[in-house]
């Protein structure tokens, strides 16, 4: 740079952009006894606005996937609305699952939500379910993180809650799962990718819990230990886990419960 | 003719630029992250690029941070954090295996169940900031950091006499948002059965948010994340500072304004080397944990006028707590939260082989000496095993495995932290003094003294409480759960 300036060349200078701070080159002069940088023959870009980088389609095409997956996932987790709110807090909190995918079954006896997997999202008939509770929740497969778990964690009265193959549940959603720990009885978490045996160590705070799923969960090491440990702190408690040996569908459909004992449990308590 | 010859030079000097990196991109898959990164680095634009990645600390940087630790590394990373490339960011640490360093060798645990609502509010955003730390810290490139957070909840348990302070603690701890529950002695009976609850009235159960995690892993994202985005560690000690007291006016000690003078530059010698650097700097940030006090020193304070507020000295001193590591191989299990006995003791689960790991905090008169880390094992056998023991009857049998200990920063004064400037140096932050509850709230100590610096004031939460005033005038700030 010394010598550029003695010799009173052009050169390029390396500088900013003003508009994103990236850094570019300007082309510019310097006269040896001013030692100052005048500007010289500025076109657009050598004013120093920001220019087009060459980037290979493969890099766009995955920023553009990361932030289209980045912002359903934050789509499904919205806060509220409060005009659902109005006609009650188990009616938003039923409204803001069917929205993301979930299906809802109230205190009347129906579920509410896609009739089946891959079927288009349908609406909650508010009037019908005025003044009734939500008794269980089936969100598997739905894109629920820890933000909108915390709004659904808000109601009372939950009996069953099925969150398998969540990707965004993690350990900070089991936790939250305190706030229902008077009334959850069924816990299904099979096949959740973010869940560590951290989480799943909190589940004992939950103590009128009866069975619990967690096959599956690639991150939880020393699964069966733990389960066996969980067995031991709540009274009550049968855990279903699957070995990775035995893994067939008719074992799985044997072990797993359905929603046939989730009616068989409500007609034996009544 | 003339001109298209320039124009030929320009289009190959750019080309030769610019080739190297469309070469690198057409390769696919590769960090193209890399000419940001370069630009985040304020320094990058100050210093001649064959000095910038020395060990050397450069002659001027707008904040430096002396101390290392959880505290130092969250300060950097949230200044670099709200400004990329507008403030550069030195940190000087002189232990580069963080040997001696209490973030290293604490327990790790954090708690909402304080009695001062500005403690409460800082472990609640640390606690916020713990469950999305994939968001905050994540470095490009590499995997995302896991502290291992186990949300398994504090147990204070308090008899007859002591009841009504857990009482009104839980009052304040309500109403600042933390979820705690009050546990009754047959509600503590029937949940914890294997414990001994005997004398105990009373239990205070955290319900969320709070637990124990990995302190290493923490102060390793935060280092890693403030590196990535340009703030540079140095492997030096700090053994000297200047002031500049052209302006100063006398002033009225008793208003706490400061009077002019400011802190021109810091004298940090180099490790291993009769080398030292004089390094101006805007700030400069005191979070040194336990040796904060004999730094303070070294600036005057303690050894000053009275009517310059400088003949309190920073009360700040290491004290030595162990931590023991045993085996019982019939022990509570997945339940055992972090239990406080009356006695001062505590005990919490380790991991899931049936590993515990305890501590006590001695009396004031029998304090071990602090000349180096060896662990007393007569300690644990006077006066934590028998506590133990008499609160869970299967704890009479155990065996410990090894043990260690660290230092606390321990602020004699009332054993909370000091987080603010000095009154008589304006541009001299202090973080330290947290007496053994620093890492829960590192997070938010962070955030607050970015605070300070960027915008004047603290914006997230008002910690003037626990400024430096108050250990001039000697006014206590007492927390009445102290561990």
């Amino acid at each position: 740079m010394n010598l550029m300036m003695q010799q009173g060349r052009s050169f390029v200078q390396r500088t900013l952009c003003k508009t994103c701070a990236m850094q570019m080159a300007r082309r510019c002069l310097v006269t040896p006894h001013t030692a100052q940088v005048l500007p010289w023959r500025l076109n657009s870009i050598q004013r120093g606005y920001h220019n087009i980088r060459l980037e290979t389609i493969s890099e766009v095409w995955q920023q553009f996937k990361k932030e289209f997956k980045y912002l359903k996932r934050a789509s499904a987790n919205r806060p509220l609305d409060p005009k659902d709110l109005n006609l009650g807090l188990e009616i938003g909190t039923a409204i803001f699952l069917i929205k993301a995918n979930a299906r809802v079954h109230f205190s009347n006896g129906r579920w509410y939500g896609r009739q089946q997997k891959g079927e288009k999202k349908v609406r909650l008939p508010a009037e019908e379910a005025v003044g009734y509770t939500v008794n269980a929740i089936d969100a598997s497969g739905t894109l629920i993180d820890q933000n909108g778990f915390r709004d659904v964690m808000k109601l009372t009265g939950v009996k069953y809650l099925n969150i398998e193959g969540c990707p965004h549940i993690d350990d900070t959603c089991l936790a939250h799962l305190v706030h229902i720990r008077d009334s959850l009885t069924h816990l299904n978490i099979n096949k959740c990718p973010s869940v560590t045996e951290n989480g799943v160590a909190t589940l004992h705070k939950l103590r009128k819990l009866e069975r619990l799923n967690m096959s599956d969960l690639p991150k939880v090491r020393y699964s069966k230990l733990i389960a066996s440990m969980l067995e031991d702190a709540v009274p009550r408690l049968r855990v279903n886990i699957i070995s990775n040996l035995v893994d067939t569908e008719e074992n799985r459909a044997k072990e797993n419960f359905t929603e046939e004992d989730l009616g068989q449990t409500r007609t034996e308590s009544v | 003719m003339l001109k298209l010859g320039r124009c030929v030079h320009l289009l190959a000097r750019c080309t030769n630029q610019t080739s190297s990196f469309a070469r690198t991109l057409a390769s696919g898959g590769t960090d193209i992250t890399k000419p940001f990164r370069q630009i985040r680095d304020g320094l990058s634009w100050t210093i001649p690029k064959d000095l910038q990645n020395s060990d050397r600390p450069p002659g001027e940087v707008d904040v430096l941070i002396i101390g290392g630790g959880a505290m130092g590394s969250s300060i950097a990373y949230f200044l670099k954090a709200a400004r990329k490339a507008g403030v550069s960011v030195a940190v000087v640490e002189r232990d580069s295996g963080y040997s001696m360093s209490s973030t290293v060798l604490s327990v790790g645990s954090i708690r909402q169940q304080f009695s001062t609502p500005e403690n409460i509010y800082m472990s609640m955003y640390s606690a916020q900031f713990i469950k999305n730390v994939q968001e905050h810290l994540q470095v490009e490139g590499s995997d995302p950091p896991d502290l291992q957070f186990n949300d398994q909840g504090y147990l204070f348990l308090a008899t007859k006499d002591k009841e009504h302070i857990l009482h009104e603690n839980h009052i304040i701890q309500k109403n600042c948002g933390a979820k705690v529950e009050l546990m009754t002695q047959n509600q503590l009976k029937k949940r914890f059965p294997w414990m001994n609850t005997d004398n105990v009235t009373l239990g205070s159960y955290g319900l969320e948010n709070e637990g124990w995690l990995d302190p290493w892993s923490l102060l390793k994202s935060f280092k890693e994340k403030a590196i990535d985005l340009g703030a540079k560690y140095y492997n030096a000690e700090v053994t000297g500072f200047n002031v500049v007291d052209d302006d100063a006016k006398p002033i009225d000690p008793t208003q706490f304004a400061p009077n002019g003078r400011r802190l021109n530059s810091v004298m940090v010698s180099m490790i291993n080397s009769p080398e030292v650097v004089e390094v101006k700097s805007s700030y400069v940030v005191l979070t040194a944990g336990a040796w904060s006090g004999q730094l303070g020193k070294l600036l005057g304070i303690g050894t000053g006028p009275k009517e310059e507020n400088l003949h309190m000295p920073i009360p700040v001193e290491p004290r030595k707590r162990y931590v023991y590591f045993f085996h019982c191989p019939e022990g509570p299990g997945l339940e055992c939260p972090l239990l406080i006995d009356p006695s001062g003791s505590y005990v919490r689960r380790e991991g899931f082989g049936g590993n515990y790991l305890c501590g006590k905090s001695p009396n004031e008169c029998d304090e071990p000496s602090c000349e180096d880390l060896n662990v007393n094992y007569d300690f644990f056998d006077t006066e934590i095993w028998p506590n133990l023991a008499h609160r869970i009857p299967v704890m009479e049998k155990l065996k410990v495995k090894s043990a260690w200990a660290g230092y606390y920063d321990y602020n004699c004064l009332d054993q909370n932290a000091i987080i603010g400037s000095h009154p008589a140096y304006g541009n001299f932050l202090m973080a330290t003094g947290f007496s053994g509850h620093g890492i829960q709230q590192s997070p938010a100590v962070g955030k607050l003294v970015s605070e300070k610096i960027l915008a004047g004031e603290f914006q997230t939460i008002d910690v003037s409480k626990f400024g430096f005033e108050r250990c001039i005038t000697e006014t206590p700030v007492l927390e009445r759960c102290v561990i």
